[in-house]
């Protein structure tokens, strides 16, 4: 995908998404392919469900706040993140997902949220990110 | 203490999980004659929680909190190793919080990550 397609820099960037979803045994399957671990055997997808994989499940809304705010010509990278789990999940919960990011801070910080269908908290986080310039970036890999 | 490598992270493995997570971010897409690309910050910390559960079976973690110091490259291979442990109050349970560093073997650490957890019940 091309660098522009991360390059937001609107002025009327939204600084808060809400996004609803249900996580599905196929959903976590993906997860756990990807990385290496986790939802085995699938009949028992609550009993082996990575601890991060439910805040893996807000990536949606947090991908699309930190694309509308990322400057023209930049890229984000992720320099930190927090993770404070609650409840384990379970396959099938109606969760939402709250994020909110402040491009004010340096770094920049978006914090989420997890919540399920009674209001408990079953995770929240906070992530770090730099914008670095996207011409910048064989300089990183160099 | 143990330590766990996992890898090479290939540029395979990261354009699984870049399909997977719908993390499209161009820092995480091989490019170049030597399709270089940067691995995602939260499949480290993916590896991180397993090498957790790896060590410590049964553990239930509860916080995990990482500091990336440096950009890990396609192709690269990470060791991971915990710390020693110190004992945590938080409302009456006892918590156990360790420190995980992780670097490229021979480097110097790119990942520092603090995590809590409980242990099982004996």
């Amino acid at each position: 995908m091309p660098a522009s397609s991360w390059a937001g820099a609107m002025p009327d960037s939204p600084t808060v998404v809400e996004i609803s979803l249900v996580p599905s045994v196929e959903e976590m399957a993906a997860y756990s392919a990807a990385v290496g671990f986790g939802l085995r055997p699938p009949q028992e997808p609550e009993a082996s469900t990575p601890f991060l994989a439910l805040s893996w499940l807000s990536r949606p809304a947090i991908r699309q706040l930190i694309a509308a705010a990322c400057p023209a010509g930049s890229l984000p990278m992720q320099v930190s993140q927090t993770i404070e789990m609650g409840d384990i999940m379970t396959v099938g919960d109606v969760l939402v997902v709250t994020a909110s990011l402040d491009a004010r801070n340096d770094p920049v910080h978006l914090n989420y949220a997890v919540t399920d269908s009674a209001g408990t908290v079953r995770t929240s986080g906070q992530i770090g990110f730099v914008w670095i310039a996207a011409a910048d970036i064989g300089q990183l890999l160099s | 203490m143990t330590e766990t490598v996992f890898g090479p992270i290939t540029a395979q493995w990261i354009a699984a999980y870049s399909a997977a997570s719908g993390d499209d971010n161009p820092l995480h897409v091989a490019s170049g004659a030597d399709q270089s690309a940067i691995v995602h910050g939260a499949l480290i910390a993916a590896l991180a929680e397993r090498y957790v559960l790896q060590t410590l079976p049964g553990a239930r973690i509860r916080t995990m909190r990482f500091k990336f110091l440096s950009p890990v490259k396609a192709g690269e291979s990470l060791a991971f190793r915990l710390g020693l442990g110190r004992t945590l109050n938080v409302d009456d349970r006892p918590l156990i919080e360790r420190r995980i560093t992780v670097r490229v073997p021979g480097q110097r650490p790119c990942v520092i990550s603090d995590c809590v957890y409980a242990e099982p019940p004996s």
